[in-house]
């Protein structure tokens, strides 16, 4: 405090009555008295924290402070059990979804008679044969049975259970050969289609836009092969429960329109 | 196949068909029942996982899904030709992310067959003991110069002889003409 010592400096002066002569910047200390201190801390309360966790993490471990105490008392905490033996058993369902990643039997893995078990994969002399629906039904068994060996695979290696490798591997490059056989027998298919396709657009007898325009689909001309009893007949929308007769047994005999195209009973409701 | 019910999430527009990808569920014995880990193709998000596993297995989860993707470490060459190993093609293989779903029931994987005799275990753990002792001797195929145990022990007994005086060092490794060493006496 500078002012204390010039106030005793002026009172020692003035007791020995001896005039001081004060610069003119110090003039008004003399009439202007300090009421209160210049800091506005007060020494009493600065010295208690009120943050009772400072300095105390989880993270980095630190522990309690000094006499700090918790809600909970360490004895009551619950215990975990480390024995696998101890532990209450689970009832698993039966029918968990997870279930779908191993085999009927339930096993972790295959044994190695399972895997190198006779079984070819389908030609496309087969699969010639099947419609959009059971391709794409027999797609999806395929990837699935992949998913079912690749996690017997990694458990069998994670456990180093020894043989069963190279039937595995058979196993999953007989499943890729029907997908492949599967996309080959489709794009024959879109090929045969656009070829088609290209083929009706020059076609005079045939109408791409029937649909659209509510005419009909194919007029065969008068020079076509035909019995001269018979008149030619232009080709309409046909009724529905005909329609779905006919799609009945065009997937039962022939082979269908690609998946692409729009289906028959969809092109007849349009 | 039957058609999922309809999912507990937003589904998004696009339609895929024919996917070529393999999803693997992983045996995690330390972790809880209430939930699965599955290594999925690196491409794959949170999002299609969900949405695969809702479409294609019908497996109902929880909210939260935690993925991490496994930095794999640097190795050489695979040894398919014995007589042509292939040192000194370094690289990384690529990474493999790995996914935990919480699962609404829990699912205990089944336990191990006791006995491993129809994977042949025991003989092929023994193979592989010997095949590693045998590289090992031989130098292993590792860039860095290792030296095998048998040979570090014998070279220490040497050290010790030569520095208590026992021995005498001599220049070019003491080899005679008929290739006697240092140390055969």
């Amino acid at each position: 405090m500078s002012i204390q010592p010039l106030r005793s400096a002026l009172q020692a002066s003035s007791f020995n009555n001896a005039s001081v002569i004060l610069p003119a910047f110090l003039v008004p200390s003399v009439f202007h008295v300090q009421s209160s201190s210049f800091s506005t801390t007060s020494h009493l309360e600065g010295r208690r924290d009120a943050n009772r966790n400072r300095g105390v993490s989880a993270l980095r471990r630190t522990g309690l402070r000094k006499r700090q105490t918790l809600s909970v008392k360490v004895e009551d905490l619950p215990k975990p059990v480390l024995d696998p033996a101890q532990r209450s058993k689970i009832e698993v369902d039966e029918n968990h979804a997870l279930w779908q990643f191993f085999s009927r039997d339930k096993q972790p893995f295959y044994a190695v008679e399972q895997l190198s078990a006779p079984g070819r994969p389908w030609t496309v002399e087969e699969l010639r044969r099947k419609d959009w629906e059971d391709l794409h039904r027999l797609w999806w068994v395929c990837v699935k049975e992949r998913n079912r060996l690749a996690t017997e695979a990694y458990e069998r290696e994670r456990v180093n259970a020894g043989y069963g490798e190279y039937e595995y591997l058979k196993r999953v490059v007989a499943i890729k050969r029907t997908q492949r056989a599967i996309k080959h027998t489709l794009t024959e298919r879109w090929y045969g289609w656009e070829e088609a396709r290209k083929v009706a657009q020059n076609d005079p007898e045939v109408n791409l836009n029937a649909i659209a325009d509510g005419g009909a689909a194919y007029t065969p001309s008068r020079k076509s092969k035909r019995n001269k009893d018979e008149k030619p007949e232009a080709v309409t929308a046909p009724d529905p429960a005909l329609v779905e007769a006919a799609v009945a047994e065009d997937l039962r005999t022939h082979v269908p329109l690609p998946p692409d195209q729009p289906s028959i009973e969809n092109r007849a409701r349009a | 196949m039957a058609m999922a019910a309809a999912a507990p999430f937003k589904v998004g527009m696009k339609e895929i068909y024919l996917p070529n990808f393999t999803v693997c569920l992983k045996h995690t014995p330390s972790q809880p029942p209430t939930s699965a880990s599955f290594l999925v193709p690196l491409w794959f998000s949170k999002l299609d996982l969900r949405d695969y596993l809702h479409n294609v297995y019908s497996l109902a989860i929880g909210p939260t899904i935690r993925s991490y993707v496994q930095q794999s470490r640097i190795r050489q060459g695979q040894v398919k030709d014995p007589a042509r190993p292939q040192y000194k093609r370094w690289h990384r293989p690529r990474a493999t992310k790995r996914m935990t779903v919480e699962l609404e029931r829990p699912f205990v994987w089944p336990a191990e067959p006791e006995d491993f005799k129809p994977w042949n275990k025991e003989e092929n753990k023994m193979a592989d003991q010997e095949q590693s002792a045998m590289q090992e001797r031989l130098g292993g195929t590792k860039d860095a110069l290792t030296i095998p145990t048998e040979r570090r022990v014998k070279m220490r007994e040497q050290a010790k002889a030569l520095l208590e005086g026992r021995e005498r060092w001599r220049p070019g490794g003491g080899r005679g003409v008929e290739g006697i060493g240092m140390f055969s006496r």
